[in-house]
């Protein structure tokens, strides 16, 4: 296992060589930035905006590779323990030094339990400081993707003083990292601005002077946005806008699966308790009583996959012999008078409104096809932001609707955030879901590992904890000024200091 | 002039009757969803079928029904919340006008600090709380809207009191809630339906705009601004969607007024 990665994604920028930073990039986001603390939100836009100024260890690259970030070379000394050497000469924007205390400052502080994402630094047990810029990290027991969760914006490294010095509040609202853009002004509900950081350590990094992200909800308001130029970048645009996108000769689209995983999910942990939903028998009725083909078809036309489960078709450990549950509303009506609703039964659901695309119709047509299994929805739409906050504290109805994906097309971290107790993200409990997520977790042999998660996806067949969907195609839409862009499966827009341009 | 009232009474004619006879009238129920026919034009655009006159939505659901059910929202919330704030206007008026004094002072403060909340505002507050259905519209816009009939009941009142046939009354023993009930109420009556009837398509409006915003009630139930904010998404791709809840709003709004003006002028 001793083997040295060698630094070789310093060959990444070096076709750009010391180009001075030039240009603004306008970028029309849905939901509203609601935190720029990546350990407080979940929320991929948050994420991505805070991954612009705030960097983790490594980099994962839009092939997939492992790249050095703030730390220039690892090691993986045993399956537990991996030691990386810093890069030296860092400094936060404030001038703060970057050192290794400065990364067990930011593990500890991302595992304090209020913290919203404390996923990826959650596998450490030690650190240890060789030197300043050399540091040893012990895991609690192997972890076959840890090197990727250290490429994970919630895993960035935060600047011990000012933290100190200036508190929570300001890391969320002012954040100062090494990253290459500096924080410039945010007007809560319409813009966050950046700034190229002239210190940046990489030469021709970023390419791009100046990153504005405004918070457009309405994706109509999105493309009209883009239209007329008032941005240069729409995210999430409906499939239904595409084709008369494609006809704009100033505009060109670019689409990618997404590894976002959509389902409505069960709580039993809460508001669910008591209610049908704990038995299993009513949920798989629901399952098998919604045409999730034919939602497909009619809302996003087409453009999106069906899922056999809560583990995406583009990710690790997906199981393609495994058909997804069938409609068969005659099934789930029987189901439901097993259980003994034979005239179905009122139940709440949440669905946030203007977070994804199609949000709002995907949950109309849910619970219109629950409607004729006798299932009377409420349903309740809500502002996303409103709505995550009632989510991470389990106060939503026993039924919402969400999506959750991954950086790196592992099932691991979106299976432990949505169905294990020690997730605030966690609504459903069942035990032997946990232990068989735990189990696959902590496998580092692929072939097992594989077949660990082809067990998850039958065991939440068998008693599913998720109305299980779909996954979309991301449809983003840019002026033709901009180069270098290209829509990712994992939403993120980690590549974007190194790849995007604009031309005037 | 009479072909206004005409014209204005046949639309709110037509409109009460969808409302009252909707189930008879709607060729499918509203909810009804069929994503295979999702966004069908309306019957004369090709591609389109009488069976959905109006064509559907995108969830399939037929529009022309939807539209029929929404108009008993519409309607609920615009005569539920007329009555509302014409009853509490009036009762505040009245007494006001009449006692005067510390009652008139009270009264009329509450009224002036209750119109100085901008409207929306004061809407979005509530709905926010209580959540949003059918009651609680219908509670609000009664309430926000209140203090313009005590205003204009309480200027009616101090009109009428010093008029000759009051005093008559006055002189001749008559008790405070005869003078009130038989002399005063009747005599403002007049006009206090006028306004009731621009308010009420007023209301309509309203109800519409709030719905838009997703509070007003719940987002399945059928109405003419829960069809307008689905259909706002769809506008450049299916055009009838938000077309024809709007135009069924600008029919209600418009009959109502022709009514109003028409009872205005008699």
């Amino acid at each position: 296992m001793r083997r040295w990665v060698l630094a070789v994604g310093l060959s990444l920028v070096g076709v750009t060589a010391a180009a001075a930073p030039r240009g603004t990039l306008t970028i029309g986001i849905p939901p509203d930035v609601h935190t720029l603390d990546p350990t407080m939100t979940p929320e991929v836009n948050a994420e991505n905006v805070a991954a612009m100024i705030m960097e983790p260890l490594l980099y994962l690259d839009p092939q997939g590779r492992l790249q050095p970030l703030l730390a220039e070379s690892w090691q993986v000394l045993d399956p537990t323990t991996y030691l990386f050497r810093l890069r030296r000469g860092v400094t936060f924007h404030d001038g703060e030094p970057f050192t290794g205390r400065a990364v067990e400052f930011s593990w500890r502080r991302s595992q304090e339990p209020h913290r919203a994402n404390r996923e990826p630094f959650a596998p450490v047990a030690r650190m240890e400081h060789l030197d300043d810029h050399t540091i040893r990290i012990v895991t609690g027991g192997p972890d076959p993707i840890f090197l990727k969760k250290m490429a994970n914006v919630s895993a960035a490294i935060f600047p011990p003083r000012y933290a100190a010095e200036r508190g929570d509040e300001a890391a969320a609202q002012r954040p100062v990292g090494t990253g290459p853009f500096v924080f410039g002004e945010w007007v809560r509900g319409d813009h966050v601005t950046v700034r190229a950081n002239p210190r940046y350590y990489r030469p021709g990094v970023p390419r791009l002077a100046t990153l504005v992200w405004r918070t457009i909800p309405e994706s109509d308001a999105r493309v009209a946005a883009l239209q007329t130029g008032q941005i240069d970048l729409a995210l999430r645009i409906p499939a239904h806008r595409v084709p008369g996108l494609e006809r704009d000769p100033r505009v060109k689209v670019t689409s990618a699966l997404s590894t976002r995983t959509f389902y409505v999910a069960f709580n039993n942990v809460t508001t669910g308790r008591g209610t049908p939903v704990m038995d299993r028998r009513v949920r798989l009725a629901m399952n098998l009583g919604v045409d999730v083909q034919a939602i497909i078809k009619a809302l996003f036309q087409g453009q999106a996959e069906r899922v056999n489960s809560f583990i995406g078709n583009v990710q690790f450990g997906h199981d393609p012999t495994l058909p997804p549950l069938p409609y068969d509303p005659a099934r789930a009506k029987a189901l439901l008078a097993e259980a003994g609703y034979p005239s179905g039964f009122p139940i709440g659901m949440a669905c946030p409104s203007g977070a994804y695309v199609a949000d709002r119709e995907a949950c109309q047509a849910i619970a219109g096809y629950l409607d004729r299994l006798g299932i009377r929805v409420d349903l309740q739409l809500m502002e996303p932001n409103r709505y995550w906050d009632l989510e991470a504290n389990r106060q939503l109805p026993p039924l919402f609707f969400d999506g959750m994906g991954d950086r790196f097309q592992d099932p691991d971290v979106q299976l432990k955030g949505a169905l294990t107790p020690e997730s605030r993200w966690t609504a459903f409990e069942d035990k032997a879901l946990t232990e068989l997520i735990t189990a696959a977790g902590s496998t580092l042999d692929a072939e097992r590992r594989r077949r660990l998660y082809a067990r998850v996806a039958r065991q939440m067949q068998a008693d599913p904890p998720f109305l299980f969907l779909w996954q979309v195609r991301n449809f983003e839409a840019l002026r033709q000024r901009v180069r270098g862009y290209a829509a990712r499966p994992n939403e993120s827009l980690g590549h974007l200091p190194f790849d995007v341009a604009v031309s005037d | 002039m009479s072909l206004r009232l005409a014209a204005g009474a046949g639309l709110v004619t037509a409109l009460i009757l969808l409302a009252a006879l909707a189930p008879l009238v709607a060729p499918h129920p509203p909810n009804l969803q069929d994503l295979a026919k999702s966004q069908q034009p309306p019957a004369w655009v090709r591609g389109g079928a009488w069976a959905n006159p109006l064509g559907t939505d995108h969830l399939g659901r037929d529009v022309l029904s939807r539209i029929i059910y929404g108009s008993r929202v519409s309607l609920i919330v615009g005569a539920g919340g007329v009555a509302l704030a014409l009853t509490l206007g009036v009762v505040v008026g009245l007494f006001a006008g009449y006692a005067r004094g510390w009652v008139d002072d009270v009264a009329m403060r509450l009224a002036d600090v209750q119109l100085s909340l901008p409207y929306l505002l004061f809407v979005v507050a509530i709905v926010g709380v209580l959540g949003p259905s059918l009651r609680n519209v219908v509670l609000v816009f009664g309430v926000a809207d209140f203090p313009l009939f005590a205003r204009m009941a309480r200027g009616e009142t101090l009109r009428l009191r010093s008029a000759p046939f009051v005093e008559a009354a006055v002189a001749s023993g008559a008790s405070e809630a005869r003078i009130l009930l038989r002399h005063l109420l009747p005599n403002m009556a007049a006009v206090l339906v006028v306004v009731a009837a621009f308010e009420m398509a007023a209301m309509i409006l309203y109800e519409a705009g709030v719905g838009f915003l997703g509070l007003s009630v719940p987002p399945m139930v059928p109405s003419w601004g829960n069809m307008l904010a689905d259909g706002r998404s769809y506008l450049t791709t299916s055009w009838w969607i938000a077309t024809f809840p709007g135009l069924a709003i600008l029919a209600a709004t418009l009959g109502i007024n022709l009514v109003g003006d028409a009872l205005r002028q008699l």
